[in-house]
């Protein structure tokens, strides 16, 4: 089954008849990882609000075979900047219970929720740090644990790597390569690093306002195909990924 | 002692007391949630436009302070909704909408008959002038607001903090904003009688910027708040009753010298141990 199926997807912004997107069609099998790539403005983020429901569309989306509209718990979603403010006093254990608002659970299983999403993105035990006291690394991955708090099948992430550093980013994609391997979560991914699309993605779409091509990356990532997607060719070099 | 207790037994001053706190402890709690909006100017703008619904209320002969409420809800609906119409920046637009309110407020006091006493009253505030049944008004105006924000702070905080995550886990946007707003507005209506129109951003903003220098958490900034705003009003209120100075002023000058000594503290909280008390302190 596929996770998420995209059909004829236009997004046009109010006071404007330009579409920003248009005619978009894809589909992403469950248990992988999609990256989407193309140059700034090539309305990546778009497509990202608007298949998450955020935006008003024209065409079809679905979520494991049902309208995105009664899904939205089952998609954790980490957004491309997240403004908070970081002299608001806020713990994360409180950041994270926010995330739960809408759920059932008692009180004390939704503290266990919060702890094992914690543990799952590597920040343990840290529930009564505050915001203001996390490095940018960190933070993205706290980000992740919000994504994960109700146990998604699917996650869409937005430039995640926006604000951290290289160290960071490893440990980050790391733990996106083993939700994917270990969990069969479905992962949807916004990225300018190359070097991940090549060692993480099992797919590529290529997106300049309308969709280039899609497919693996080493199909994909091909000097024509980024001299059409940023008008400069880029020399790949293929080397073996080493795993760890 | 007993001046305090010679002062405490004037009835103006009973219900300037009772009022005011009611008054602080609401500002506060939304000031929680404006300051966390990074919404100050937005606050105020509400504010100084109540002014025109206060002109129209007495123009139309309805109560004033429901007729500052119809009017501060009616901006604060339309304001967002203005930006995304017209594409102007909000700073923009309440640049416009402020002076605007606040001058259409004032043309309409002018046009009513006869001297208008009242018109400084809610410029300023009046707290000592305010009747028992003034204060019964505010009370239950606190009630409301207090209801409302236990039933939804969260819901409020997310929608706030993250609107796209709100929306991500099944809250409706527009629902909490329509309803952030109309808490505004009716903490803005039950404050005008204390500190008036010009100056309910002092009981809005400050005592949530004195907490936020301290507090370890989002529930002790929302504890702790209300609390630093009910000792600015009666510190305020105490001086302005001692020096004869308009109450309103005394709460907003007061206030503003608590945030200057919280900051002067913090700094040298800092020089002393080489850590900050609270939120500051980034991760090493």
């Amino acid at each position: 089954m596929s996770a998420v199926k995209v059909e004829n997807l236009s997004v046009t912004y109010p006071g404007s008849n330009q579409p920003v997107i248009e005619d978009i069609s894809f589909e992403i099998k469950t248990g992988t990882m999609v990256v989407i790539v193309g140059p700034n403005g090539s309305g990546k983020s778009t497509l990202i609000k608007a298949i998450l429901g955020l935006l008003p569309y024209q065409g079809k989306v679905e979520w494991f075979g049902v309208d995105r509209n009664k899904k939205h718990l089952e998609i954790g979603y980490v957004a491309q900047r997240f403004a908070i403010d970081r002299s608001l006093p806020m713990t994360i254990a409180e950041f994270l219970r926010m995330a739960l608002v809408t759920c059932v659970h008692k009180t004390h299983e939704k503290g266990a929720m919060i702890a094992e999403a914690l543990n799952r993105v590597g920040l343990p035990g840290l529930e009564h740090r505050m915001l203001s006291q996390l490095s940018g690394g960190q933070l993205q991955r706290l980000l992740l644990a919000r994504a994960l708090v109700h146990q998604p099948k699917l996650i869409v992430l937005d430039e995640p790597e926006a604000g951290v550093d290289a160290g960071g980013e490893q440990v980050f994609y790391k733990l996106l390569e083993k939700l994917v391997k270990q969990d069969h979560t479905t992962i949807v991914m916004v990225s300018h690093e190359l070097g991940v699309v090549r060692s993480f993605a099992d797919m590529v779409l290529c997106i300049n306002h309308s969709m280039i091509c899609q497919g693996r990356p080493d199909q994909v990532l091909t000097s024509e195909v980024f001299e059409q997607l940023y008008g400069t060719k880029i020399k790949f070099y293929h080397h073996h990924h080493q795993e760890h | 002692m007993t001046n305090l207790v010679e002062f405490l037994s004037y009835p103006f001053v009973q219900r300037a007391l009772i009022g005011g706190i009611a008054v602080a402890v609401v500002a506060g709690l939304m000031g929680v949630f404006t300051t966390m909006r990074q919404a100050s100017f937005f606050g105020d703008a509400i504010a100084h436009s109540s002014l025109a619904g206060v002109a129209l209320g007495l123009l139309l002969g309805v109560n004033p302070l429901l007729a500052a409420f119809v009017y501060a809800v009616g901006v604060a609906l339309i304001l967002p909704r203005l930006r995304t119409k017209t594409g102007f920046s909000f700073d923009n637009l309440l640049g416009i909408f402020l002076p605007m309110s606040m001058g259409l407020g004032v043309v309409l006091f002018a046009s009513l008959p006869g001297y208008q006493p009242e018109l400084l009253g809610f410029l300023f505030g009046s707290v000592l002038a305010m009747s028992w049944v003034d204060v019964l008004l505010l009370l239950v105006l606190a009630i409301i607001i207090i209801i409302g924000l236990h039933l939804w702070w969260l819901k409020l905080t997310l929608v706030s903090i993250d609107p796209d995550y709100a929306q991500m886990v099944g809250l409706s946007t527009r629902v909490y904003e329509t309803i952030y707003h109309i808490l505004l507005a009716l903490t803005i209506v039950a404050g005008v009688r204390l500190v008036g129109i010009v100056l309910m951003n002092a009981l809005l903003i400050i005592p949530a910027s004195i907490v936020k220098l301290y507090a370890r958490s989002f529930k002790s900034l929302l504890l702790f708040t209300p609390l630093i705003g009910v000792i600015c009003v009666t510190t305020g209120l105490v001086f302005s009753v001692q020096t004869n100075a308009p109450s309103g002023a005394m709460i907003a000058v007061v206030s503003g010298g608590f945030f200057g000594l919280a900051v002067i503290f913090q700094k040298l909280w800092f020089l002393i141990t080489g850590y900050l008390p609270a939120s500051t302190k980034e991760a090493k």
